[in-house]
């Protein structure tokens, strides 16, 4: 849980819920300190009060020029009417002379240095004279002190209680952390499956949990699908292999003519490409997975494009007595690769050819969404496909086998293709079927936010159409 | 017509000259691409059929070395990095054409005789070819067998006029997707072979001489097999 550049946790929590103590406890300090004095003062004040009236009654029985004793640690001196001196306590004079005395109506007055506190009041009542009475506050600062100590004491007690309850704390709350840890590196690749129970951890990491949980689900799938892949992919590869050595052993242990040569020859090399054509194709469907690789978009008509593939498979559809059709306004175009969206158009037509009987119909049309989404459609009249199948069907070596499907030299990756020259265009492939009576592919374009798709389409591609072995 | 394959991998070179020379190539090896610059730099070749990964000078680098010295021979690069980037960065250099590997021969002979008929457009076709007892009149778009016209669609008279073009050579289906179709190359090619079917049927069953012929797993090609 330690790193060297991020405090830990811990500390962290610890750090501030310390930090807030020890804030709190110096502004409790500041407004105890603060009350205690107004206090203190104010205490101070109200005995001075009380000797000033206590002594006021002492006023008639007062000669002129008396020496009274001290009130505690107050010392005073009673003045007349006229200000003259009526009675002061021994050395008063000396220390206090009569001038520079706080006037009657602001009667309080602490020096520099805070040695005394200094009050002039009237006495009772006010027109027989007044007195001075000065506090030594020298004498009563232990009181101060003590509590000052008290108080520092009690803000440490506070800082340390709130250390070790801090501490308490944040163990308590980190501890399900150290058993998630513990969770999670127990985590495989092959028990991805495995859940990290949610209920046992507190809401807040339950969260967490659940989203760990989400992104394991999603890797396990993830894997799942690359394991099966590599599998796949194996079985695909053997069985153009088995073909090849199965003609050239054949060719080594019958004699054959010159016709028969040619003939297993020519078989080994359609393996042989069929070979190639799926390392092409799965080196393709990886570029898919990348968009913005390798794209060449330009406004293509939609109504042209159909036709140059519907001109293509003309013959083919005739061949096995299906007709074969456009339904395509000329206004509708879409940005586009010309040379994918050709081979996907070309793989979805051969499907439908393969799957439509005889009698049947295909029908190659381009429309339009309220949305302004440009789709193009492959329907067929054909036997359709199941509905769980629909879902599998693209990814890469899926195929419905049908009892009337003929048989045919596919690679079983012609819709995932599909599905990644989607991807790389920003739309999708979307299947859908009935049973008996038919299915539609449809390619779905996203809107062409700058409207380009208007003008007529123009250029080939040069460069990534050649060769398929 | 000379030509000089740089290629590495002795098995690939010698299939290469072997297959050049059936089509009256006169064919010279080179084995990496120093040797390759260095017979090249004479100009004394036609055309340079170069592997882009070669020890010593890359066959990029090379051809790049060959166009600073002026050398303007036509390049058909061979490779098996197939991407969209790797093709740009071979015409980039200074090739004509790119294959990727695998490649079928035909396709091979077919993209070097288009290098060099871009280079000497001066070889028109001819007024007249004949295959047996087939006559092609290129100018009236017309087929003949034994003195009667063949009437063709347009489709299947495109077909007929590409491997006319190339009489006993092997045309891939792939350059008749792209030639007839105008189409990329990668779609399903067995469409190729219903059109060859149906052009067969017209051109030649109801005649004793067969004349189209489909290799399997090559391609198709039009001669006169005794």
């Amino acid at each position: 849980m330690t790193g060297l550049s991020t405090p830990s946790l811990r500390r962290k929590i610890l750090g501030t819920l310390l930090g807030g103590a020890v804030v709190l406890s110096a502004v409790a300090f500041c407004i105890i300190e603060l009350g205690f004095r107004i206090a203190l003062s104010q205490a101070r004040q109200g005995i001075l009060q009380t000797a000033a009236r206590d002594a006021s009654r002492l006023r008639p029985s007062l000669a002129p020029g008396t020496i009274v004793p001290t009130l505690g640690e107050i010392q005073w001196r009673m003045l007349g009417p006229s200000g003259e001196t009526l009675a002061q306590s021994e050395g008063f004079r000396s220390k206090f002379p009569l001038t520079g005395w706080p006037a009657l109506d602001a009667p309080f007055e602490v020096d520099e240095g805070a040695h005394w506190l200094r009050a002039h009041l009237p006495l009772d009542p006010p027109e027989t004279g007044s007195i001075q009475l000065v506090m030594d506050l020298q004498a009563q600062r232990f009181v101060a002190t003590r509590n000052t100590g008290l108080r520092l004491f009690m803000v440490a007690f506070t800082l340390l209680a709130a250390y070790g309850l801090g501490e308490l704390i944040v163990r308590q709350s980190i501890r399900p952390l150290g058993r998630l840890a513990i969770q999670a590196a127990l985590i495989r690749p092959k028990d991805l499956g495995r859940k990290i129970p949610v209920e046992t951890f507190p809401r807040e990491l339950g969260d967490l949990v659940a989203s760990m949980n989400i992104g394991m689900e999603r890797l396990q799938e993830a894997f799942q699908r690359l394991e099966n892949l590599g599998t796949d992919l194996a079985h695909e590869l053997r069985s153009p292999i088995q073909n090849l050595r199965s003609e050239l052993e054949g060719l080594l242990l019958r004699p054959k003519d010159a016709r028969g040569l040619q003939d297993a020859l020519g078989s080994c090399l359609e393996e042989l490409d069929r070979l190639g054509m799926m390392i092409e194709q799965m080196l393709f469907l990886a570029r898919c997975e990348e968009p913005s690789s390798e794209l060449r978009l330009g406004p293509l008509q939609a109504s042209d494009l159909l036709r140059g593939i519907a001109d293509y498979f003309e013959v083919s559809a005739e061949s096995v007595q299906v007709e074969l059709g456009v339904e395509a306004s000329d206004d509708l175009a879409i940005m586009a690769d010309r040379a994918l969206i050709q081979r996907a158009l070309s793989n979805l037509v051969s499907n439908a050819l393969r799957h439509t009987p005889a009698g049947g119909r295909i029908t190659l049309a381009a429309t339009t969404t309220s949305k302004g989404e440009v789709n193009l459609e492959v329907r067929d009249t054909g036997e359709g496909i199941p509905a769980e199948m629909i879902q599998a069907l693209g990814s890469r070596f899926t195929r419905v086998e049908h009892s009337r499907s003929r048989s045919h030299g596919g690679t079983g990756l012609g819709l995932a293709i599909v599905k990644g020259i989607m991807h790389l265009h920003g739309g999708d492939l979307e299947l859908e079927s009935r049973m008996g009576s038919g299915t539609t592919a449809r390619l779905r374009f996203p809107p062409d936010p700058t409207g380009r798709t208007r003008r007529r389409s123009s250029g080939a591609h040069p460069i990534l159409s050649p060769k398929e072995p | 017509m000379r030509i000089l394959v740089i290629e590495d991998e002795a098995k690939a070179a010698k299939q290469l000259k072997a297959g050049l020379e059936l089509a009256h190539f006169q064919v010279e090896l080179a084995a990496d691409g120093t040797a390759g610059h260095r017979l090249a730099s004479s100009g004394a070749y036609d055309a340079l059929v170069v592997d882009v990964m070669l020890p010593g000078l890359s066959g990029l680098q090379m051809v790049e070395k060959l166009r600073a010295e002026d050398i303007d021979t036509p390049v058909l690069f061979l490779s098996a990095k197939g991407t969209l980037e790797d093709r740009l960065k071979g015409l980039k250099s200074g090739g004509d054409d790119y294959i990727v590997k695998p490649y079928a021969f035909p396709e091979v002979l077919a993209r070097l005789q288009a290098i060099l008929r871009r280079v000497r457009p001066g070889s028109p076709l001819p007024p007249k070819v004949e295959v047996a007892d087939l006559t092609w009149e290129p100018d009236k778009r017309r087929i003949t067998r034994l003195g009667k016209r063949v009437d063709l669609t347009p489709k299947e008279y495109l077909l007929a006029a590409l491997l006319l073009e190339n009489v006993g050579q092997v045309v891939p289906r792939s350059t008749v997707v792209e030639t007839v179709w105008g189409l990329t190359a990668h779609v399903d090619p067995n469409a190729v072979d219903v059109q060859v079917r149906r052009l067969r049927a017209k051109l030649d069953d109801p005649y004793e001489k067969k004349l189209v012929h489909t290799l399997r797993g090559v391609g198709i090609v039009l001669e006169d097999r005794d």
